[in-house]
């Protein structure tokens, strides 16, 4: 009897704990603050993490910096305050929010980010290998000049995730001795008229000009316009990196557009929400950076119009087509 | 009706530098900064492609900060005009998206950019009815405005750019085509700033509008309608906002649902205030505006060509900015 008593306690025990955990779980409340929410790719990951998120039965609050990093931390700030479970920071610099993240670390609160750089204190920051594929497209970019020539790089140092790409891109020029390589750093906000106006300019005043790498892809249309009314469409390359749906148009088109290395950005919200629920359960991940596979988006690989590359079986080195026949 | 000018010199007086300046000063700063352009790198900056390129890349803000000279002229502020011209390239290129790229014929294209200048101008008039008949700042209304403007943007976008591929090339054409050589972004330019010249200059209504600038109670006593005024000048400068959108959305093809007006709003309103130390000093004028505009452009131009790298570009176009104004406000010292 006492033997019978002690295995329904424990039962009980065991099935309250269930009950109590399930409900815990139901009873989520998860901030997302992004400092640029409408940046198009940013928006994509709030949105996808959002739905992982509710599909687990999550409420779900979200923040919208409108470029003020202050007014994201306040946010952030205020989320943990009035209770929420989990922090999610979609590309805003971890960084810049080091007294966020510490002030969630103290209230035990999991504090994932995306494409927002490691800081310490994060359970993890989910992104890509952005040093890797700033290697990747300069080195797919050096292949095609025979790595000689007149590149112009367009980028904006501020981000963390540009910062690594444009590393990838100087240790990979480092040895090319007869490489020339022009720097300009565009002006945000108005990057796009920025870098019209400066790819107009220097093809005025550099007749030599033989390719444009660009950090990421929002750049890609005003440069491409910029040659285009140059009449330079069919002796530049240009390389880089995002995987937004206009720059694919550019690419399966043929024009001066060579290839993007794409994000799953899709993917990156869903994995936060992932990495939040795991760090609920008390699992946190062994590297506090986690990367997911892009693929590199050629004339040859670009997806069908209004579709998205297939992440899960692309590759990222242009020799795979070759090595596989 | 006569002119006069409380800071020309007395008859018979010889030349007066201060008051030269005054006047010549900001001119005198664009001649000097071409010149000093040119001797740096004389084959690419004075030549004529590089030209036409200075005049398009100044074109959009151009037309947004003439526009804008016309409500600063009765004294009132516009800051939605950044929010209006994303408005403008936006609706603009969803219309012709939801159109069909295919349909876009260029009647197709001109009904489209009617219809977004006149929902620009209702925009405008309503800013114009708030700030005239409820008394509301014009700074805090427009700033509103922008918001809401932006806002309706976003929601209606879902953040997402439209291609070049979703718009017709009839639609292009406006910013990227051009006739006889002079990109049409420039054309527009001219024409925007002739007619907006030639309505406040040569117009009983332009100079009723000069009249409400120097002087609103004055100009309401003597039977000028200043709050229905407000509605013209808002409405005008709203217009004028959504068209340079709409060349902006043209010349790359793409219509964003953001980014497009900030990057102009400040300038705008920097090239607006050099050309009222232009000229006629103290005194917002299309020609003025003009000049600040051509200011803005050459600096840009000039200091890209030769090289310059961006952080210094910003501090040397702020220091010319400043050296070009302190030569046109020595009548100010001089007081």
């Amino acid at each position: 009897m006492a033997t019978k008593a002690k295995a329904f306690a424990a039962a009980a025990a065991a099935l309250s704990l269930s009950v109590s955990a399930g409900a815990a779980l139901a009873e989520i409340r998860v901030g997302i603050v992004a400092v640029n929410y409408n940046s198009p790719s940013i928006n994509r990951q709030v949105v996808t993490a959002t739905e992982a998120a509710r599909e687990r039965g999550w409420t779900v609050e979200d923040y919208d910096g409108r470029g003020d990093q202050v007014a994201t931390n306040n946010a952030a700030m205020a989320f943990i305050d009035r209770g929420f479970d989990a922090i999610i920071n979609i590309a805003s610099p971890n960084p810049q929010m080091i007294q966020v993240i510490d002030y969630a670390a103290e209230r035990g609160v999991p504090f994932v980010s995306t494409f927002s750089g490691l800081a310490p204190g994060i359970v993890a920051d989910i992104g890509s290998n952005n040093t890797a594929d700033g290697v990747i497209a300069t080195t797919e970019l050096m292949g095609r000049l025979e790595g000689r020539g007149h590149v112009v790089k367009f980028n904006w140092n501020v981000l963390p995730a540009l910062r690594e790409r444009d590393h990838g891109f100087h240790a990979t020029v480092r040895d090319f001795p007869d490489l020339r390589v022009t720097e300009i750093e565009v002006r945000v906000p108005g990057q796009v008229d920025d870098a019209f106006n400066q790819m107009t300019n220097l093809l005025l005043a550099n007749p030599d000009i033989d390719a444009v790498w660009t950090g990421w892809d929002e750049l890609v249309a005003p440069v491409v316009r910029a040659i285009e009314q140059a009449g330079r469409e069919d002796d530049i390359i240009v390389v880089s990196m995002d995987g937004i749906p206009e720059v694919f148009d550019m690419i399966r088109s043929g024009g001066p557009v060579a290839l993007t290395v794409a994000y799953d950005v899709d993917r990156m919200g869903s994995t936060a929400v992932a990495v939040v629920e795991a760090a609920l359960g008390g699992e946190t991940p062994a590297s506090r950076i986690l990367t997911l596979a892009p693929c590199l988006v050629t004339q040859d690989t670009a997806p069908a119009q209004g579709e998205r590359p297939d992440f899960g079986n692309c590759t990222l080195f242009s020799g795979e087509a070759f090595a596989a026949q | 009706m006569s002119k006069t000018d409380a800071t020309a010199p007395a008859p018979g007086a010889g030349f007066d530098l201060l008051h030269f300046l005054a006047r010549y000063g900001t001119i005198l700063s664009l001649v000097l900064l071409i010149a000093f352009f040119s001797f740096m790198r004389p084959e690419v900056f004075p030549s004529m492609r590089n030209m036409f390129n200075v005049l398009n890349q100044v074109s959009i803000l151009g037309i947004i900060a003439i526009g804008l000279t016309v409500c600063l002229v009765i004294g009132q502020f516009d800051l939605s005009i950044g929010a209006l011209a994303t408005f403008g390239g936006y609706v603009a290129a969803r219309m012709l998206m939801e159109i069909g790229p295919a349909n876009g014929t260029p009647m197709v294209v001109a009904g489209v950019v009617l219809a977004v200048l006149f929902m620009a101008m209702i925009i405008g008039i309503i800013n114009g009815a708030l700030v005239s008949y409820l008394g509301i700042s014009a700074i805090v209304e427009t700033l509103a405005m922008s918001f809401i403007v932006t806002g309706v943007i976003l929601g209606i976008s879902g953040s997402r750019t439209i291609s070049p591929t979703e718009i017709p090339a009839a639609f292009k054409i406006i910013g990227q085509g051009n006739i006889a050589g002079i990109p049409n972004p420039v054309l527009i330019m001219i024409a925007t700033a002739l007619v907006l010249w030639l309505f406040l200059e040569h117009t009983q209504p332009g100079r009723n509008m000069y009249a409400i600038g120097g002087n609103k109670e004055a100009s309401r006593l003597s039977g000028i309608p200043v709050k229905r005024y407000a509605l013209v000048a808002m409405g005008i400068c709203a217009a004028c906002a959504a068209l340079g959108g709409m060349v902006a959305a043209a010349n790359l093809g793409a219509g964003r649902p953001q980014g497009v007006g900030e990057t102009y709003l400040l300038n705008a309103f920097v090239a607006v205030f050099i050309g009222a130390s232009t000229l006629r000093p103290g005194k917002f004028h299309v020609l003025g505006t003009a000049v600040g505009v051509l200011m803005i452009g050459v600096i840009n131009n000039g200091l890209s060509v030769m090289g310059v790298p961006s952080f210094w570009q910003y501090i040397v176009q702020g220091v010319l900015l400043i050296l070009a104004l302190i030569s046109a406000s020595m009548m100010v010292l001089r007081r």
